[in-house]
């Protein structure tokens, strides 16, 4: 901060830092005292704050009005979703699924390191093979090549995933129905159970009733005697 | 006991995704003023306030606890306000009749003759206002904004923009000045 005061006009002044930091109230109580004697000393700089403070009341009378209300949708991607479903797979599945990919890409590897090989054969075994069938490959007949050998493992993959798909829903349908039956029958047995001894309830009550009014017979009328 | 915004952030995290709306309802409002200030059009300020919350969602695990939450907020949100006016021109499309009839709106909400001119006089003061700080080059523009209506410290803009507090001042001090002057020729145009 400069504290040195000065009257000479803001542009040579150098105090706009601390012009803004005044303005919007951030200073030390003793950089304020400093600053405010500043001001009585520089013109510009007293002006120029009196036009800021203006600035500030106009800005102040554009004010937000009523707050749509943020619908935060979150559409969970494809990854997460797959991410999740393979979370649900036993480890030992996962980890049967990993080593079956590590050997597809190793088979890939030693294809292409094969074909590779036989296209920097030397011209001895070139010339040997020259009258042979034509056996070497192009780059670019290599390149389609692990391209459709790699199509292949995908496919191969995305319907093995699909299996186990329609069989991990198959077992959540079957797994959901018979806990569902489960549950139905429990219910049953304790609506049977309770309008069992809904009926005992009655019985007894009405076993009651019946002893109640032999009583009344046999001893209110001895009592009445008495 | 209200939960602080590492605690929310703690726990959607732990899969408790729903607590999240209780960030969206503490900074949505914020985001907002933050967003409409910056682009000038509603609609766009409602589409950067959803877009801010979404990406802070989406990158949840990749903010860092050192920071403040809002900081953070604040920086997706201005990014995706620099996007948008990049897309734009850097300049934002709200017109003066769009702003007239926002001005009408109001003017039917008031019964009383006075109290109708007050409105429309504060209406045309705010118009101008609008007008002038959409001129202003953003880097300017979020200063001005994030001082004088989020109600920042100058330490916390220097946090949201990653810039040293003196460049965050001198950006504010010559904001003013063509906030002065733009508020002048406005007024003189009248």
């Amino acid at each position: 901060m400069n504290t040195k005061p000065t009257n000479k006009p803001l542009a040579n002044c150098n105090r706009q830092e601390d012009l803004v930091t005044f303005l919007y109230d951030e200073m030390s109580a003793a950089a304020r005292r400093e600053f405010e004697t500043h001001l009585q000393e520089c013109a510009a700089c007293a002006a120029e704050l009196q036009a800021f403070g203006r600035v500030r009341e106009e800005l102040g009378t554009w004010q937000v009005g009523l707050l749509p209300r943020t619908e935060v949708v979150i559409q969970r991607r494809k990854l997460d979703v797959l991410r999740e479903l393979i979370s649900l797979f036993p480890v030992w599945m996962r980890g049967a699924a990993l080593i079956g990919a590590a050997a597809a890409l190793v088979l890939v590897a030693l294809s292409v390191l094969t074909l590779v090989k036989s296209n920097s054969q030397t011209p001895s075994t070139v010339a040997q093979t020259a009258a042979q069938p034509q056996a070497t490959f192009t780059r670019a007949e290599v390149e389609s090549l692990v391209k459709s050998e790699v199509a292949k493992a995908q496919s191969q993959m995305q319907q093995e995933f699909r299996a186990q798909l329609a069989s991990f829903e198959t077992q959540l349908n079957n797994d959901y129905q018979t806990r569902l039956q489960a549950v139905t029958s429990r219910v049953r047995s304790l609506e049977t159970g309770k309008s069992r001894l809904i009926a005992r309830d009655n019985r007894d009550e009405s076993q009651i009733r019946e002893w109640l009014a032999d009583y009344r017979d046999t001893f209110g009328n001895a009592g009445n005697e008495r | 006991m209200e939960l602080s915004d590492d605690q929310i952030i703690e726990r959607t995290l732990a899969g408790e995704t729903d607590t999240f709306s209780l960030l969206v309802r503490r900074w949505e409002r914020p985001i907002y003023g933050l967003s409409l200030r910056m682009l000038g059009r509603e609609e766009d300020a409602r589409d950067v306030c959803q877009e801010t919350f979404i990406a802070a969602f989406r990158n949840l695990r990749k903010f860092r606890g050192d920071a403040k939450f809002s900081s953070w907020l604040y920086r997706i949100a201005l990014n995706a306000c620099h996007s948008r006016l990049r897309k734009h021109g850097g300049v934002s499309e709200q017109s003066l009749d769009q702003e007239d009839d926002d001005g009408r709106k109001f003017e039917l909400a008031d019964a009383s003759a006075e109290a109708a001119s007050e409105q429309m006089q504060r209406d045309q003061r705010a118009s101008m206002v609008r007008k002038a700080l959409q001129a202003l080059p953003p880097e300017m523009r979020q200063v001005i904004v994030m001082k004088e209506y989020e109600e920042m410290t100058f330490a916390e803009i220097s946090d949201v923009l990653q810039i040293p507090v003196s460049t965050v001042k001198s950006r504010l001090y010559t904001g003013l000045q063509q906030m002065r002057a733009r508020l002048e020729s406005l007024r003189g145009a009248l």
